[in-house]
Formats: C-alpha cells, structure tokens, sequence
C-alpha cells in the first residue's frame, strides 16, 4: 500500500477483484471489507470487529502473482488488483469435530488424561501442516498439537496466544482434530491450575473479613 | 480554525526525544471540556419528545432513533415461529455471556440471541484491561472515589460501590473460567494505571485482555448444556403481557429471514453501544454491530434511561491511513509512558488524566493550530511511540502485539515513526435506568453492560467497561435466573401502539426506522419492511 498523503490522494483508482465467483471493481487502498462496503455490496455476516481479533471476515485469497491460496482476515487485507477470494461458510455447530468435547475444568494432575479423553482424536495428528498453513494468524497450529499430545499443555496454550477461534484449522483437519479447542482446552487448565495470586488472595480475604468497606 | 502543519512537514520534523518538558500543570479541566468536548456542544443536545424521558436532553442523533417507527407489525407476529426459554438473553459480549452462565448455573434454561455470532462484540476487541482494586497500595475506596470524580459525580453510588467491591471477586470468577492474566515473577497478577485513577489498578492479559476473556467465556457458554446460542438472529422487538411486562422478544434471522416470537420469564438486554451510529460525524472504534438497538426497544416498552447526551469519545483512535480511521490505540500504551506530542513536539496535557479531558486538550490542538493536518482536512496529533520503545527497549513487542499487528497492517513502523491520532467514538456513557439487580422500570426486563447507564457517570475510566459487564452481567443472570413466572401469559405489541400515537401526536417525522441493526454502508435490509 502507498503511504503517502498528497493532496491527490483522496483519488482513487479502481481495480478488479472476485469475491465469491463475482467480478467486482472496486477502489484501491482500502481493506477488502471496507472496499465491498463502498460497492454497496451487501457484507454485514462476514465481518464484526475490523480489528482482526474476531474472526468472523476469514478468508481463502489467491493472489494473481502468487500459486498458493492463502488464509486471511479479510477486514486485515488490502485489496490487490487481480486477488481471488471466498468468505467459506463457517462449519456448523453439528460438525463431528465440534461435537463431544465437554469437560469441567480441572487440576492438572488429571489434565492429561483428560485431554485424552476429551480430545481423543488429537493423537491421530498425521502432521500434514495443513492446519498451520490455514491459520490467518501464523500460529504453529501442529506444533501446539504435539506439545498438547506429549502433556505439555501450558507450552502448547503458549503458542495460541493471537488465535481468534476462527476455526479455520479446525476446518482443514483431514481426522477432524479442533485444534483451535484443544488450545483452548489447554490454556483455561492452565489458568486454572496457576497458583492464586497472593495480591488477589490477601484482598479476597479482607473484604470477606469485612475490613473494607465505601463511605459515601 | 487553523489548518495545521501538513502531514509529510510534521512527519520530518518529528524527533525522538526522551526529555520532553511536563505538560502545563494549571489547565483548568472543566473550561477545556466547555470548550472543546463534543458532549458540551449545545449543537448536540435536543430535548425528547416522546416516552419516558420526555423533556429530557439527549443526542439529536440518538433522540431520532428513540423516536423513530418500528417496522415491526402484528402481521409478522402472527406468521412468526414461537419457542420458550425462561431467561432469554439479548447480546452475546462479555455481559451477555457472564449473564447466561450465572443463569444457567442458577438452573434456568437460556436462550442467548445475538445478531452477529456468539463473541462478536467490543468486549472482544478490549485491550486496556479490567479494573480491580488488589493492589496493596490501592482500595476499594479509592476505586469508588475515583470512578465518581472521572465521571464528573454523576453516577449512581449504589452501583459504582458495588461493582467496586465486586472487583476482586470478578477477576478470581474470570480466572476459574480458565482466563490468563500477566503475572509478576511472584505471581502476582500485574497492574497498571488507567487515566483519572491514582493506584494501579488495571490487570490486563498483554494487549489482549478482551479477546483472552472472550474467548474463555464463549467456551464456558458453548459448554453448557443448559445454554442455546441463536447466532445471527437479533431482536428486532420486546414483546410485553397485559400488564406492560416483558415478556420476551421478537427475533429475526439474518440467514431465512423470518421471525420468531421467545417466550421468556425474563430478558435480559445485553446489547451493547452505539458507535456505529457516528454521533457528530466521528470515527469509532465499535465493531458494526453497535448501533443502539438495545436503547431503541427497550424505550419503546418504557424503560427509562439516562444520561441520553454523554458519550466517550476515546482520545486515541487512529487518523492515518484514513482506511484505519478511528481504530483504537489502548490506553494501556499511554500507560506505559507513551506521551502526546502536537507538531511543535510539545507535550500538552497529562496523559493519563481522565479520557475526556484528554480528548478535549486534544481537540484544543487542532483547532489552535498546533495539530497535524491531513489531505483530507481532518487533524490529529502525535502519540510518540519510538520515544517509549527507546527508553523501554523490548516493550512494544512484548506487551502489545495487537497494537504492532495494527502497525503491520498500516503500514508504519513504530520504532521510527509517531503515530497520527484523533478521538474516536467508543462508548455511551449513559443507558437504560439499572438498579442493583439489573432490574429496568419494566418488570421482567434486565440489562446489563453498555446498554445500561448509571455506572460511569459522564465519562468512563479505562478498565470499568469490562469490571461493568462482568459485574453486573453475573448479577443480571442470578436476578433473571429468579424473577417469578407471571400469571398473564401474553406476548403483545401494546407498547409499540402506545408509543406510536405518541410520535403521531407529537408530529414527529420518521425517515428511519428503528432499531438500525447494522450501519447504512452495510447494505443491510430487512424484509417486510
């Protein structure tokens, strides 16, 4: 993208873009979803926070100079002239890799074997890479994968740190693996099995003593 | 008004530079806000016309929405599908989902409507942290004082005192949910200031605190077998008995485009902001499904609300590039020691005085110019990070990687080059009338979040908005959670009769109908209407 700020700038130029098989033009210099706005192309299911951190405007992109499809964030890129792009639907809630994965969170003496039962799928990782080649975030999905399979659960919930949920590992899983919920799994027993802050503790303590109360 | 040094001059003048003089310490506060905050612009004050709040002041924007048509008529009631839940939530952010849990775990079945997906909201996008007094050298005393002054003392005391000693609580509540804070090498939970505060009080996870909480708390809810989530279906009506009691909602769904009426004992109203109306033209920070919904239905049943003319505009949303304007830059950076810089490189007001002080002083720049002009006309001022990355090496990447993914994207490099910033709408301060139940005017009705008011007076503190939603968002789930089954089983559109002959009578002209749903540059519609 050009960062200038010339009193030209404001002017803009139009290219070719496809999104979802429609040849659309649009003005440069903007993000894909602020330039499907400016078409007055309908866009109010693919798109949420324009932040990058809420998943919802994921998408596959194929620019024209490059062979490979790439996952995105479609409110985090700039439309290219010549870029390809599909908003794939979302699994839904019923999908076999989102389903039995109940747990109740608990302390980390049991958490491997929980993880086991919970996620048995997780052990069937063929390590294809194909889902930290899908993550839009550039996390190292498979790796966290085989730390959470050899119990090293905080190590492995490190890894997903900017994960948005946005599922597109999950999607790419030939054994239907979520690692994304694996992850998630991963860290909340991380959280949970923290010892308790002592700045926390000691004022749980004094407001259950009563020592502090307001004054109007 | 002045023009300003263009952009490209301001950029070359620009030095880093880790001894600049303090700030003018005399700045009398209350004639910069007169001067310079939008809120106290007369422009942008009417009086309403119609409902409750009749005479009252509120944002013209705003008050044409209160006041607008519904398109919703009996006809859609009549072809609509009917389902039943005992605590119906509205919204699925922070608030909405603290609400279900508790409701849930108080043994109520809940059905959670959102208009986007579970998760989609601001709280995800929270970077700043979450205000809890557990610091030794902080209490909770100091936490209520401080929430008052920043909010100019118009907030209700009841509910700031509560949420205040909620805090501590809140926090080991969200960590046994499975959420992550930065910690200390003795592990205790970090903290850091927030503007108009005094201690450290701000426990945040990285930049991230929003989406580290979201996240945690979709899981509880998608983990609960007594929750059901409706992703993209929002409320497009309350629905009332005989008595003028809620008694559920009107849903749509973005996806079939039909309706459906829930039956509910009680509702919960967790809906959220307004930023995407862009209140006087203004950037915003808000995710596109802020657009007041919640205020609209809930005046219309006859809820009262408060504090209709006070909103956050946030001092630090991005001006350039232009394609970025309005994204926010956390307050956790100014935290940190990041410094405001007009284009003489002067400092010019204390960075961490309360937001919409900073706001006003920032403002006050521009129109005297002492701001950075862009092509377009619109100002802006420096917030000088390389300068903090100098004197804390290391701390940018360490602590802020969502801000440096929105660098990434934009183009610039932070070590190098300041950032070009103006305020950006972020948060109404006022809402629905709460009290310490979350109980509305109208039985039967909760809210909790940013659709209620009361909290944060006439300016919220960095840090309150997510102690808010998950205080009073669990204390919404156990009060819907009991509220009693009523005798008068109807689901009716009486309200809606009533307020329409109001608008009728007081010739009121409806070009928009309400509620919004989505901004105009969406391209939204929805159908029958």
């Amino acid at each position: 993208m050009t960062n200038t700020d010339t009193p030209n700038s404001h002017i803009e130029t139009s290219i070719e873009i496809t999104v979802n098989g429609i040849r659309l033009s649009v003005s440069a210099n903007h993000s894909l979803i602020q330039a499907l706005w400016k078409t007055g192309h309908p866009n109010f299911k693919s798109a949420s926070c324009l932040e990058g951190v809420c998943g919802s405007c994921r998408i596959m992109v194929k620019y024209s100079n490059q062979p490979e499809v790439d996952m995105a964030l479609a409110c985090q890129s700039q439309v290219e002239s010549g870029m390809q792009v599909v908003f794939p639907q979302y699994l839904e809630k019923e999908s076999p890799a989102l389903l039995n994965h109940r747990y109740q969170l608990q302390s980390s003496v049991e958490s491997e074997q929980q993880l086991k039962a919970v996620f048995p799928e997780a052990a069937h990782c063929r390590h294809c890479h194909g889902c930290t080649v899908a993550c839009p975030k550039g996390i190292d999905v498979e790796q966290g994968i085989t730390l959470a399979n050899e119990g090293k659960l905080g190590a492995a919930g490190e890894l997903f740190i900017n994960c948005v949920m946005c599922d597109l590992c999950t999607t790419s899983c030939p054994e239907n693996i979520a690692p994304n919920y694996v992850a998630l799994f991963a860290r909340r027993t991380t959280a949970v099995n923290q010892p308790t802050p002592p700045n926390l503790a000691n004022r749980l303590q004094a407001l259950q003593r009563g020592e502090l109360t307001i004054k109007y | 008004m002045s023009n300003g040094t263009p952009l490209e001059q301001a950029r070359q003048a620009y030095r880093i530079d880790l001894k600049r003089p303090l700030p003018p310490s005399a700045i009398d506060h209350q004639k910069l806000l007169q001067d310079f905050h939008p809120d106290y612009d007369s422009n942008n004050r009417v009086a309403l016309k119609v409902g409750v709040n009749r005479h009252e002041p509120c944002h013209p924007q705003l008050a044409a929405l209160l006041q607008s048509d519904s398109p919703t008529n009996e006809a859609m009631l009549a072809a609509a599908a009917q389902i039943e839940t005992d605590v119906l939530v509205i919204g699925a952010g922070g608030a909405g989902c603290s609400a279900a849990l508790v409701a849930a775990e108080n043994g109520a079945n809940v059905l959670i409507a959102t208009k986007l997906r579970m998760g989609d909201s601001n709280t995800v996008m929270a970077e700043g942290g979450i205000q809890a007094s557990i610091d030794p050298d902080d209490t909770p005393q100091a936490h209520f004082d401080e929430t008052l002054k920043a909010g100019h003392h118009c907030s209700d005391k009841r509910l700031v005192e509560q949420m205040v000693l909620d805090g501590p609580e809140v926090i080991q509540w969200l960590i046994q949910q499975g959420m992550q804070f930065d910690r200390d090498e003795d592990n205790n939970l970090c903290t850091r200031r927030a503007g108009g505060t005094s201690a450290n009080r701000v426990l945040y996870y990285r930049d991230y605190t929003g989406l580290e909480m979201m996240r945690v708390l979709r899981e509880s809810v998608r983990q609960h077998h007594k929750i059901t989530t409706d992703d993209y279906h929002p409320a497009v009506e309350l629905l009332s008995n005989k008595k003028g009691h809620c008694s559920g909602a009107l849903l749509y769904s973005i996806e079939t485009q039909r309706y459906t009426i829930v039956k509910a004992t009680s509702v919960i109203l967790a809906s959220g902001g307004l930023g995407r109306m862009h209140l006087n033209g203004f950037p915003t920070s808000n995710h596109i499904g802020a657009t007041g919904d919640g205020l609209v239905l809930a005046y219309r049943l006859g809820a009262q609300l408060q504090a209709l003319d006070s909103f956050q505009y946030h001092p630090t949303g991005l001006a350039w590039p232009q394609t970025l304007a309005g994204t926010l830059i956390t307050e956790g950076i100014r935290s940190a020691g990041a410094q405001l810089v007009n284009s003489l490189g002067e400092r010019f007001i204390d960075e961490l005085a309360p937001r919409d002080v900073v706001c006003a002083a920032i403002m006050r720049e521009c129109a005297g110019g002492r701001g950075i002009r862009l092509a377009s006309g619109r100002q802006g001022v420096w917030l000088d990070i390389p300068s903090l990355e100098k004197q804390q090496p290391g701390m940018l990447a360490l602590q802020f990687p969502k801000f440096m993914a929105l660098c990434h994207k934009a183009g610039i490099d932070p070590y190098q080059s300041p950032l070009l910033i103006c305020p950006t709408l972020h948060y109404q301060n006022g809402g629905v009338v709460i009290n310490e139940a979350c109980e509305t005017t109208i039985p039967g009705l909760y809210c909790a979040g940013e659709v209620s008011g009361g909290i944060h007076g006439k300016n919220r503190t960095m840090g309150n908005a997510l102690l808010e939603i998950i205080s009073f968002g669990r204390r919404a789930g156990a009060a819907a959670a009991t509220h009693p089954p009523s005798n008068e089983n109807q689901w009716l559109l009486d309200h809606l009769k009533v307020f329409r002959r109001e608008i009728k009578n007081s010739h009121i002209v409806c070009d928009t109908p309400g509620p919004l749903l989505f901004p105009h540059y969406a391209s939204f519609s929805r159908k029958g209407t």
